[in-house]
């Protein structure tokens, strides 16, 4: 009797590797900007002779005439934004000067209400699109009947910042 | 004189009782050569720089199979698509699987994340999109060398003015696995 034994042994092996990549992204804020548009004078209107002062409310569009100051300041991107204005002291014109009292006030829009900024700088944090709405008026005293006619007027000064 | 049929029968008669008392024992083994398989990084997934929306929200994406990169907001800095090399030899099948980051992180901050990949045997162009976590193929086998290239992409949307300015970060895992 023959016997032939044969085996055969298959071997098997595998092989694994990982390997990792790295993802980035980064994000930044846009430039800030921002700007101002002046869009209306101060203005008192004629004043009769024998009134010792006269007013005029920033919070009111139009009041006997009277005209407030209209300015509008607009931005993007900016997490502050600062107004701060610079009211003269006087008003000159062919008399002597006459003691001027700004007074503003701020809004969203030109439709909503105003209400009165206290102090010389008005600010806020925002980061979104903005536009706010500022209006001046104030008193001009020191009116007499001799006061000599003609027209007085002063420079107000603002300053927009935004970062 | 004997004929050859005798004779061929006295050697039948010889041979079996011989056969009969010889064992051949045989014992072989077959190795098929053992296969290997690297796996490298090629070029990270980088998205760039890409500027916060004034309002609403955005995204920014890669195209896992063109490398290009689109985005409705601006875009700026170098951006690449992720890319990694599988080479192999004795190689019959391989296995590709991958996880990727649901978000990309910057300390607490997040933004969604959504992974796309591509598969090709060139480098640069020919990249079939893969769906599902895992993409199988068949090598050249025993003796033989080859090479599979794989791409990353996706897209990072959500991104708002309340997400903080600096780099998001995530990471693409991928094992292979070679027999």
């Amino acid at each position: 009797m023959s016997a032939v034994l044969i085996s055969i042994l298959v071997t098997h092996s595998v092989h694994a590797q990982a390997v990792d990549t790295k993802v980035w992204l980064a994000i930044k804020t846009p430039q800030a900007t921002c700007a101002l548009a002046l869009r209306q004078d101060v203005d008192f209107g004629a004043v009769k002779g024998g009134e010792q002062s006269v007013s005029l409310s920033p919070g009111m569009p139009r009041n006997r005439g009277r005209v407030p100051g209209w300015f509008v300041v607009t931005g993007q991107y900016a997490s502050g934004y600062m107004i701060s204005i610079d009211f003269p002291k006087h008003v000159t014109g062919p008399g002597a000067p006459l003691a001027y009292e700004g007074q503003w006030a701020q809004a969203r829009t030109a439709a909503e209400p105003f209400e009165s900024v206290q102090g010389s700088i008005w600010r806020t944090s925002v980061e979104s699109t903005f536009e706010r709405h500022f209006r001046v008026g104030g008193h001009v005293r020191g009116l007499s009947a001799n006061t000599r006619p003609g027209l007085y007027s002063g420079q107000i000064s603002i300053t927009t910042t935004c970062n | 004189m004997k004929s050859p049929i005798t004779l061929f029968l006295l050697a039948l008669w010889w041979a079996i009782p011989m056969l009969g008392q010889v064992s051949v024992p045989a014992s072989i083994t077959l190795s098929t050569p053992s296969p290997s398989c690297s796996f490298s990084r090629d070029a990270s997934l980088s998205f760039g720089t890409v500027e916060k929306p004034g309002t609403g929200n955005g995204s920014v994406a890669i195209n896992a199979q063109t490398g290009a990169r689109s985005s409705a907001l601006t875009v700026s800095g170098s951006k690449s698509v992720g890319q990694a090399r599988l080479t192999g030899t004795n190689v019959a099948t391989y296995t590709v699987s991958r996880t990727f980051s649901s978000t990309l992180t910057k300390g607490a901050g997040s933004l969604n994340f959504s992974g796309t990949w591509a598969q090709s045997s060139s480098s640069n162009s020919s990249y079939s999109l893969i769906s599902g976590t895992s993409y199988s193929g068949t090598a050249s086998g025993a003796g033989s060398s080859f090479t599979r290239y794989f791409r990353f992409g996706g897209t990072v949307s959500g991104i708002d003015l309340n997400d903080g300015d600096g780099t998001y970060t995530g990471t693409i895992n991928a094992s292979v696995t070679c027999n």
